[in-house]
Parts: structure tokens; sequence; C-alpha cells
């Protein structure tokens, strides 16, 4: 039963950092533009950053079904909220990571004729991501622990399907550090594979 | 190794925390007060009220304890109990046998009901034999969710949504995301009168009873007894069913 | 011989500070221009603008007659004039042919298999086919500027731009890379070279311009003007460096 938590905990955390990353890269991006795009990232990001994920889970749940006179499933809800609050940590990182690339890098695409585009694209994107291996990793790792809040949303992630149990059983202590393991496991797994892909990437060493 | 003698402090601490604790004539008391009308917090006042509430007061009274009942979290119950940070946990909490594995039980104290809340307008739903194909909503680990769960298994239920708190179940239902709530009718009643302007009804007694009782640490027999006799004595000298007029009514 | 590039009263600031201030030049087609002085004196500035990885404040470019316009034609532009940096700005997660091949395949949708079959030449003609499958930090200082070179060349560009190409190099890298340069020189190439390297100038140039706080002082064929400068401030920078 616990497995199935972790399942469903695996699931949404992989499904919001799919998205989060999509949604960060645009939003880094527009962060560095100029013009109106740049201040709405900027807008996105602090009010994201600056307001509890528990909160932004219940409003997505609770205030958007009356704003669109339709009900949201709750997992539809929990995609939504992790992934919009991803998107906001994953921009932040993108941004940065962006702007530790050299100028010089900028500059030798512009000279030999690419457009601001192609040079994102084929030049400056792969570079950053590369350098933001590791804290996207580190955001992959929040978002599972983070994503056992939806559970407020009568999600059965892993935190939740630990309280029912422990709802029957009264046996607290086992099943916490059953939960524990799993977590760990799954952390675990996520910073090898993040080490892994970080030495991969980097051409030779 | 700063942090070595901060360490030590938080264990003095809490070492003489605990023991002041232990002073004889106190009952350290546990509550969740999410479970109106049986533990909640007063708006006002931040006091802690309810059905229970009251009636681990009268035992108290009767074992001649000072009673200091703390709000914590539901998980944090039978924790808190199973490390002595509390004597008992009184929270509307469902007589199971699985649970009993776990703790001890005081003599049942309150015999639940359950009622079915649907949104107002809908018709066909008068007892739990009308729930196919439905979703159910409950709080987390009380007699509702149990019963809903028991009844997804043999089929009677299309799902259960399990939320942290009765008001999260029927905002649920109020925004179409589950169905019904299967819940405590006394908790049903008490929230329907708080919420006259909510869009939702119940629709009477369904279903079994169910038993509410004290929980303890197995370990702590002496003290079980002691609040059995409390219990039987408030029964015999009518406190019992005051409590009880006083909060739902004619019995 | 045609006019390629002309430049007329280019002004350049940043913030207060005044880097160019009216600077006037025109470059024939086929011609080695060698751009020389002190630190500060706007020379790379001047480069920067021909291309306009720098926008200049004041002042117009005119590439093959017609006029630079940073909305219009700018990409074309740099297309076709390629450049040379200090600091090599290889792209780093490529591979050298990658490197090479990148701005060909993107920006003229040349098929892989020809881009790659021409950067290989190009490769050649620097000395560092065996290099191709290699990124560029395995090479060694000279070899990602000869690899720079050969990326530059890749868009066959009509003028080359060299903003000090040797600067960064250890001394015994230098000749290789001046070989290279050397070379396109004497394929005909339009080459304007920012550089201190006087020998090049001299042995290499068809023209040099001296450079001081933002204007030309004073420019003439190698020969003369590093036997004969006229200027005070030419004869003094000479003296110095020679």
């Amino acid at each position: 039963m616990l497995l199935t938590g972790a399942k469903l905990t695996v699931q949404l955390t992989s499904i919001a950092v799919f998205f989060g990353i999509i949604l960060g890269t645009l939003t880094g991006i527009a962060r560095l533009s100029k013009g109106p795009l740049r201040m709405l990232a900027a807008i996105y990001i602090d009010v994201i950053r600056g307001t509890p994920l528990l909160v932004q889970t219940f409003i997505v749940f609770y205030g958007l079904p009356s704003l669109i006179q339709r009900p949201i499933p709750a997992y539809v809800a929990a995609v939504l909220a992790l992934s919009i609050n991803s998107g906001a940590y994953v921009g932040e990182i993108v941004r940065s990571g962006i702007q530790s690339i050299d100028k010089g890098q900028w500059e030798a695409a512009s000279s030999l004729g690419l457009s601001n585009y192609q040079t994102m694209r084929h030049i400056i994107l792969p570079q950053a991501f590369r350098r933001i291996i590791p804290p996207l990793g580190n955001e992959f790792i929040a978002l599972l622990k983070d994503s056992s809040l939806v559970s407020v949303i009568a999600l059965e992630e892993l935190v939740r399907k630990g309280q029912i149990i422990i709802g029957r059983t009264f046996r607290p202590f086992e099943i916490w550090t059953a939960v524990a393991l799993i977590f760990f496991v799954m952390t675990f797994t996520v910073s090898r594979l993040v080490d892994y892909l970080e030495r991969r990437m980097t051409p030779h060493a | 190794m700063k942090k070595l003698p901060v360490f030590i402090l938080t264990v003095v601490l809490v070492v003489a925390a605990s023991t002041v604790a232990w002073g004889a004539g106190v009952l350290r008391v546990a509550t969740e007060a999410g479970f109106m009308p049986f533990e909640f917090v007063d708006e006002k006042t931040g006091e802690l009220l309810g059905f229970d509430m009251e009636l681990i007061k009268a035992i108290g009274a009767e074992l001649g304890m000072e009673v200091k009942i703390d709000n914590i979290s539901w998980d944090g119950l039978i924790p808190a109990l199973l490390n002595n940070n509390y004597d008992v946990s009184i929270a509307g909490i469902t007589i199971t046998e699985e649970r009993a594995a776990s703790v001890n039980f005081s003599d049942p104290y309150f015999e639940s009901v359950l009622t079915i809340v649907t949104k107002s307008n809908v018709q066909n739903i008068a007892s739990l034999d009308d729930l196919q194909g439905k979703i159910a909503a409950v709080q987390i680990s009380t007699t509702g969710d149990f019963e809903a769960s028991d009844l997804q298994d043999a089929g009677g239920l299309k799902g259960v949504s399990r939320f942290d708190t009765v008001t999260d179940a029927m905002q649920a239902v109020i925004i179409g995301a589950a169905d019904v709530v299967i819940l405590d009718l006394p908790v049903a009643n008490a929230y329907l009168e708080a919420n006259p302007q909510a869009p939702l009804k119940h629709v009477g007694p369904v279903a079994d009873n169910e038993f509410y009782g004290i929980a303890l640490n197995k370990k702590n027999t002496e003290l079980l007894e002691k609040i059995n006799g409390a219990l039987t004595q408030l029964h015999e000298n009518g406190t019992y069913d005051k409590i009880y007029q006083n909060w739902f009514g004619a019995q | 011989m045609p006019k390629i590039l002309e430049v007329r009263e280019l002004y350049k600031s940043f913030d207060k500070l005044q880097v160019l201030q009216g600077v006037s030049v025109q470059i024939d087609a086929g011609e080695v221009v060698v751009i020389i002085g002190p630190s500060g004196s706007g020379k790379s500035t001047l480069l920067r603008c021909l291309n306009y990885l720098e926008q200049p404040t004041n002042g117009s470019i005119y590439f093959k007659g017609e006029l630079v316009d940073p909305k219009s034609n700018l990409l074309k532009i740099r297309q076709e004039m390629g450049m040379v940096f200090q600091n090599f700005n290889l792209f780093p997660h490529l591979k050298v042919i990658d490197n090479i091949t990148l701005a060909p395949r993107l920006v003229h949708s040349t098929a892989k298999p020809l881009a790659e079959k021409r950067g290989l030449e190009l490769l050649g003609q620097v000395g560092l086919q065996e290099k191709a499958r290699s990124f560029p930090d395995e090479l060694s200082g000279g070899q990602r500027q000869r690899v720079a070179i050969a990326r530059a060349l890749a868009m066959d560009p009509e003028v080359l731009l060299f903003d000090e190409p040797t600067s960064a190099l250890d001394p015994e890298m230098i000749g290789e890379v001046l070989e290279v340069m050397k070379q396109l020189a004497l394929e005909g190439r339009t080459m304007i070279v920012v550089t201190h390297e006087m020998g090049f100038a001299k042995e290499v140039g068809d023209r040099v311009i001296f450079m001081d706080e933002g204007v030309i002082v004073e420019e003439g064929h190698p020969n003369e003007l590093f036997a004969n400068p006229k200027q005070k401030r030419t004869q003094a920078f000479l003296s110095k460096i020679l």
C-alpha cells in the first residue's frame, strides 16, 4: 500500500518537474528578455516563491473550479500546482544558468550570423543545462518531498498512505520509518542519477 | 562541534520539562481540535471546547487531577502516547480491533452514528446502498473513512477522497470534486449549523454504530482503570447525561 | 580595388567614457589592414562596431555600399564578416568539427555531410584535421585559435575581423596562428587585424592604422609608417614597442 503511494509521489513529481522545466526555461529566458514578458516573469517568480505551496494547492483545487465553473480532478489540480510552483524555482535556476555562460559565447554565435533564437537554442541553453543539472536535481528532490503536501486535496501519495495505515493500526513508528526509508531510496536514486547525468554531459573528464 | 552544547542543553530542558509535567496530579491530554462538536477551538477566545473536552475535564475532576489539554495534529495523537508525552488522547477516536493492538482504549464513552452529506438538491441518496459509482469525501482516519473504505472494497463506492479536516471534505462536495461526505452525524449537524449558507444537507442516520474511546499507552493500565472507574461514576451521577445534552440535545 | 567597407564619423561611448571620437576609414577588397595602438585607444571597439557587436553611438558603416542597419540586415552582414576573438570563444559543448559546421548548417542550411566535408577541408587548411573529433578543451591555445579561424572561414565571409588573436596565447603558440593568418592574406582575403604583433603588421599588412584616444592618428603602408612616422604620438608609441 505504501508502494502505491510512492508510485503516485514519483509520478506527480516527475510530471511536475517535466512541466516545471519547460515553464522554468521559458520563464528564465523571459526574465532575461526586454519588454513586458520580463516583468511578467518576475511577478510570477516572486508570487510563487513568496507563497506556500500548500496555499497554492488549495487555491488551484478549491479556487480555480469556481473561476472556470467546473470541478478540477485532484490529480490535475496537484500536477498543476506542483508544476506552477516548480516552474518558478526552475525559472530562477535557468536564469542564473544562462547568466553564467560567458558573454563571448553570445558574441561568437552572433558574429557567425546566428539569430538570437538559434544562439539560445544551440549555444547557450545546452551549456546552461549542463551547469544547472545539479541545482535542477536539488529541485527534483525538494519537490519529491514537498509533493506530500498535495495530500491535503485527498491525493494518496506516500505520506498520506502512511497516515491512512497509521490511522487504522495506530503503529506510527514502524510506518513512518518505512515512509522515510522509501523517500530516502527515491531521493538517493535521483541524486545518483543526477551525478551520472552530470558526468555524462561533461564531454570528458 | 559547536552544536554539542546546544544538544546537551536541549536534552536537559526536555528531561526537565517532562519531569515537571510528570508531577502527580496532572492529567496530560492530547486532542486534535478539528472535529466539531467533539473538540474544536473557540474562534473568539481560542479556548478548546466540545463534548470530549468537557468529558475529560469531568473525568479529571472525578480523579482529583488537573487537566492540561494540548491541541496537536491527528498524526501526533498516538506517538505522543507511545512516547509518554501525554497520558491520554481523546479526539473522537473510534475503537477498532486493529488499533487496540497498539494502544489501550477506555470503555466506550460515545456511540457514533454515521450520516451522508450531499448537495441540497440531490434526491436519490438516502442510504449507504445508494452510493454506487459515487465518490465519497471523508476526514482521514475517522469512522466515516473506515466505512467508506469498506464500502469501496465491496464495490459499493467508486472512490474515497481523504482530507485532513471535515471542512475540506465538505468543500470538495461543494466544488464538485466529490459527491458525498460520510461522517459522524453529530459532526455533520454541527457543521451544517455553523455553516447555514453551505448548499449541503444530510440524510439522517445511516449504517451501524461505532464507539469512541479514550486512548492510552498499553503500559499505563493503572490510569486506564481509574478512567474507566470515573466514566462509570459520571454515568451514575448524571454528569455524563448533562454533558451529552449540552452538546447533542436530547439523548 | 573596389571598396568593401566604409566607416563614416563613427562615435562610441560607454556611459560617459568616449571610446571612439569620430573615426572614418575605408577598406578595399583584398586589403590586409592592421590596426595598432595603445590599450584603450579604441581599436578593439572599432572592430566590434564593424559587425555591430557594439552598437555605435553615432556615425554610419557601409558594407559593400549598403548601410549596416541593426534592424534589417544585421544577421546577413555578420555572416559575411567573420570574426576571430582574443579568447577564441569556441563552443565548449561541441566537438571541433561541430563548432565549424554549426553556423553553415543552421544559417545556410547546408546538409551535414557537405558541411563536414568543407569543415574538414578548413581544418586541413589550419593543420588540425586530426582534431576534428576532439572537444575544444582538449586543444592547446594555439590550436583553439586555429579552429576559431576555421570556424569563421566556414561561413565564407568576405571580410575577416581579428580582435587581438594572439594576445591570449603563450609565446610559443603565437607563430602557428600568425602563419595561418599569413596564408589567408596570401589567398587575397580582406582582413582587418587588431594586434600588437608588429612583425606581422610589417610583413603581411598592406596598410597600418595607428589609433590613439579614439581617433585615427596616422595611417600608411607599413614600411613607411614604421620607418618614418609623421605624428609625434605615433613616434612615441613605436619607440616604446619596437
